[in-house]
């Protein structure tokens, strides 16, 4: 392990990544030139994140960040540069590298024993769970721990896939389908525990329009033009008291239009990654295919698919302004949402709209405070991330007093905290399988926690 | 010979699904003889993005509500997820292709 870590940091996520992918893309019996192809893309979308956008983009907030630390005593350190490099550094450690056949395996063993109906084939977002076990492996230098906690994750996610399933293909119209991804999946769980109160408190009655609203956002709907003016904002608060120097005002429109072309950029470089990477994907989720038993199955696929409908994108639309306003008014809130902030909200909101079917008003709420629980989750754990990225090596984790952050959404910092050792984990996933046999068993638990009417009951 | 299409694959983040969508029909596509570009997008900048400009056609894997008023049709792209019912979308958009 020690000597792994050596060649990890030397190389770095951009050619050991690449490796790891060609091996076990032979190894799963893909040909040698369509292995060495995906290969070179995932390199390619790697180096675009952590090599060139990563770099550019944190060189480029980290005067204005340093400025309003020290001249403003405005606390904001750890930038968010996007999930795209989470994702990339997961998968580049011997966590990442065990994640998927280990994720599979679980995921098998699960429906073998009947405890879930979703066969997980978004391979991809693995990457969440092995972010997490990561994090723990490095801090408790306890692979197996790591390995552990990542299952943890794991099955948090797909117990609650599991329990929103009849609610989300009959909000959603997607039959067959379920969410056990951990950004959506944290948006139900607080949904999940807020719908009850919000019944009882008729808020679920009251009904609004989400397209009226949709259309009064216009340009401000966009998250590129946010991140401008959010950038604008932070840069001006930097220097204020500098306005009549004319260089202040290029540095202020330069970290604006910076921070626009990353959030820009960056799913471009990710979409280079993701082509490679889908080409094992595919592989993958024909082997599992085959082993799939005969009874009705739902595919776990990735909260992108819920985005879409207009009570998510209203719901994220105007938490999205409120999670601008929680950067600079949230207590003790350490965390700058940028990159993701056209995606975290998002995402929280597909969880929630079903669960609080439709009703936009619970969602808002609702998302508001997932977002919350997600800043102050960033604000705890991204020192303990950033220190461990320096550790992982190969990336640039600061410029000046500007540090890279890691967006925690709920059920990933639930699983964090939960994993700090092997009694609470253990526990944690004893806990877990009792829940999913339970609510399995119980429709009227579900309908308390989705709000699901079985028909035939 | 058919007509270049203009193609807009929508997803929740512009960059996952979308992806795995797009690399597969470029292969498709290709197979079947049909030229086309690509557009890749958040769907919450589909309806924007349908006001800017004509497509042919819309490969979508987050539903179809932003394409409300515009007559473009919006095709399910799960199938590329999937697996399961991939060559009904692919002869849909060869048939536009050819209309």
């Amino acid at each position: 392990m020690e000597y792994f870590r050596l060649i990890m940091s030397t190389f770095g996520a951009a050619i050991i990544l690449p490796v790891f992918i060609f091996i076990a893309e032979l190894f799963l019996k893909i040909k040698p030139g369509k292995a060495f192809k995906s290969a070179i893309y995932i390199g390619i979308g790697l180096n675009g994140l952590i090599s060139i956008l990563n770099p550019y983009f944190l060189g480029a907030m980290g005067n204005a960040v340093s400025e309003m630390i020290t001249t403003q005593g405005i606390q904001l350190p750890y930038i968010d540069t996007g999930w795209g490099v989470l994702s990339a550094l997961s998968y580049s450690t011997t966590i990442g590298a065990a994640i998927i056949p280990v994720g599979m395996i679980v995921n098998l063993i699960l429906i073998r024993f009947n405890l879930t109906d979703t066969l997980n084939i978004d391979i991809w977002n693995y990457w969440q769970w092995a972010f997490i076990g990561t994090l723990i492996y490095y801090q408790t230098d306890n692979y197996l721990l790591g390995i552990t906690v990542a299952v943890l994750m794991q099955l948090i996610c797909i117990a609650l896939a599991d329990i929103a399933a009849p609610k989300m293909q009959e909000f959603f119209n997607l039959p067959g389908i379920s969410f056990p991804h951990g950004s959506m999946i944290s948006g139900t769980l607080i949904a999940m525990i807020l719908r009850w109160p919000m019944e009882k408190l008729g808020i679920l009655k009251i009904n609004i329009n989400s397209d009226s609203i949709q259309k009064r956002f216009g340009v401000f709907g966009d998250s590129v033009v946010v991140g401008f003016l959010i950038a604008v904002l932070i840069g001006m608060i930097a220097w204020s008291g500098q306005y009549s120097n004319l260089e202040t005002w290029s540095n202020i429109l330069k970290i604006g239009v910076a921070t626009g072309s990353f959030i820009f950029l960056y799913p471009k470089a990710t979409s280079a990654l993701l082509e490679g990477f889908d080409v094992l994907s595919d592989r993958v989720r024909e082997i599992v295919a085959k082993r799939s038993p005969n009874r009705q199955i739902d595919f776990g696929m990735d909260g992108a698919l819920a985005v879409g409908h207009p009570d998510t994108i209203t719901t994220g639309l105007i938490t999205m302004i409120v999670a601008v306003g929680m950067i600079f008014f949230l207590p003790n809130n350490e965390f700058l949402m940028l990159a993701d902030l056209g995606v975290t909200p998002f995402f929280l909101a597909a969880g929630t709209v079903a669960i609080m079917n439709g009703n936009i008003i619970a969602s808002v709420i609702t998302n508001t405070v997932s977002l919350a629980i997600t800043f102050y989750f960033s604000t705890w754990i991204s020192p303990v991330f950033n220190n461990i990225a320096r550790q992982i090596g190969g990336i640039d984790v600061e410029s000046g007093e500007a540090l890279v952050g890691a967006d925690i959404r709920p059920v990933a910092g639930i699983t964090y905290f939960l994993g700090q050792n092997w009694i609470t984990t253990v526990i944690a996933i004893l806990v877990v399988i009792v829940i999913m046999s339970t609510v399995r068993k119980s429709p009227k638990l579900r309908e308390f926690l989705t709000g699901y009417k079985a028909l035939d009951n | 010979m058919s007509k270049m299409l203009q193609i807009l694959v929508l997803c929740g983040n512009g960059a996952v699904t979308s992806t795995v969508v797009m690399t597969k029909l470029k292969e498709k596509l290709r197979d079947n003889n049909v030229q086309a570009t690509y557009t890749q997008k958040r769907v919450a900048e589909g309806t924007q993005a349908l006001q800017d400009k004509n497509y042919d056609v819309v490969v979508s894997t987050a539903g179809q509500n932003f394409a409300k008023g515009h007559d473009v049709p919006v095709l399910n792209g799960i199938p590329f997820l999937t697996g399961i019912g991939v060559d009904g979308v692919i002869s849909q958009i060869v048939e536009i292709a050819n209309s």
